[in-house]
């Protein structure tokens, strides 16, 4: 009778042990959340250059440089002064259209600078691709191509060429876009 | 919604093992004692229960034993499920049938007339079912052009996918030939096949997979009716 008892009291031990590991396994799943170091739709990156350098290969940087989208309520970025920048393409569409402009105004009452806005027309294909449950899907971009709007004269476009280095868009490693001026 | 299923699980367990403790005082000593041998036929209960509480759940698994040789039972699982996961960037519904075959081996000594089990079992699980992506949202590094919500109703049909699991559990005799059991269920992925753009969320029978590992929990809380076949004097 007492034998009986310890194996009785044995068997509801282990059973109890193997929900606990039940209950470690269902509280130690990862959180749904998407986290902040998971690579998700890449930007688009783009170098400007010296257009007057010998291989046009001397980074250059535009004064005062405010880029926003078409179609956009607020500015990408605004009077930037830096020789790269990584900007966002849409995911809905096949086409973004960029405005550039140079010696952009610190506001709208300033008369001093004189602003020269270039349209750059970016289009290609998307691709879907799947990451995990809480990060859900990502864009990569092929056939990049982008297309400067020419201004009447010619003159007035502050940007010389754009040159597409990488016509796929997968990450954000290289440069994808060059900008001569 | 796992929360309360966990409590009710718990309190449930310890209720039965409650029941079990009584069941040892009552129980009477004879010398020449035959064990029932038969097929044991039942329902999980905690399906159905889900069912009703959870708008995002429908799910009924029929579940049944065979008593071979002494503590040795063959056993078998046959469900449906019907899951839909709502993450924050996407949603999609699993849902097919499932069948699990394999072994259940009584680890209690019961005392003479009694019937009660503490079981450790090993099953092969095989599950056929659907998986439509119902919606989603482009992840993206900027969030400059907004949230892209795209409504997508995708369903992909004909997925399989196989797996093993190990099983610890108790089944009490509450009544005469009528049983109440709960078991939890350790699992691993063997194969599948997914859909051509996304992994499977969840597998009906095998239940949320993980992303970052093969491996799978889950649980059952059963009711069962014993048909006895024959006796059999115990060695």
């Amino acid at each position: 009778m007492f034998g009986k008892t310890i194996s009785m009291k044995n068997g509801v031990m282990a059973f109890l042990a193997l929900f606990a590991m039940f209950l470690l396994v269902v509280g130690c799943q990862k959180d749904d959340i998407c986290s902040e170091t998971t690579l998700t739709t890449p930007l688009l990156k783009i170098s400007f250059y010296d257009n007057e350098s010998p291989n046009d290969s001397i980074p250059k940087v535009p004064t005062n440089l405010t880029i926003i989208a078409e179609g956009a309520e607020r500015n990408y970025r605004t009077r930037i002064n830096t020789s790269e920048v990584s900007i966002p393409l849409r995911t809905d569409v096949d086409i973004t259209t960029y405005q550039f402009i140079l010696n952009a105004a610190a506001s709208a009452d300033d008369s001093t600078s004189v602003e020269n806005k270039d349209v750059i027309t970016f289009t290609y294909a998307r691709n879907q691709v799947y990451i995990n449950r809480a990060c859900s899907f990502k864009m990569s971009y092929v056939n990049l191509q982008a297309t400067l709007e020419n201004e009447t004269p010619i003159a007035e476009n502050w940007i010389e060429d754009v040159i597409v280095l990488n016509s796929t868009i997968e990450d954000e490693t290289t440069t994808h876009i060059s900008i001569y001026f | 919604m796992k929360q309360p299923l966990i409590f009710l699980f718990t309190f449930s367990l310890i209720w039965l093992l409650g029941i079990e403790t009584i069941h040892a005082q009552t129980a009477t000593d004879t010398v020449t004692y035959k064990e029932r041998y038969g097929l044991r036929v039942g329902v999980d209960l905690s399906k159905p229960l889900r069912t009703l509480l959870d708008d995002n759940y429908s799910g009924l698994e029929l579940l049944g034993d065979y008593r071979i040789y002494k503590n040795y039972y063959l056993a078998a699982e046959l469900g449906n499920e019907n899951m839909q996961l709502s993450e924050s960037n996407l949603s999609v519904t699993d849902q097919g049938s499932y069948i699990k075959l394999g072994a259940d081996y009584n680890a209690y000594e019961n005392w003479a007339g009694m019937e009660n089990m503490i079981i450790i079992g090993l099953r092969y699980g095989f599950s056929t079912f659907s998986q439509t992506l119902e919606s989603y949202s482009i992840s993206t590094t900027s969030d400059y052009f907004g949230p892209n919500i795209i409504d997508a109703s995708e369903q992909t049909k004909g997925l399989t996918a196989s797996w093993i699991e190990l099983l610890a559990g108790v089944k009490v005799e509450l009544f005469q030939n009528l049983y109440l059991g709960a078991n939890v269920q350790l699992k691993r992925m063997i194969t599948q096949t997914t859909p051509s753009n996304i992994d499977n969320l969840a597998v009906p029978g095998f239940g949320k997979t993980n992303d970052y590992s093969q491996f799978g929990v889950g649980y059952s809380y059963n009711i069962s009716y014993l048909i006895p076949l024959y006796k059999k004097a115990k060695d």
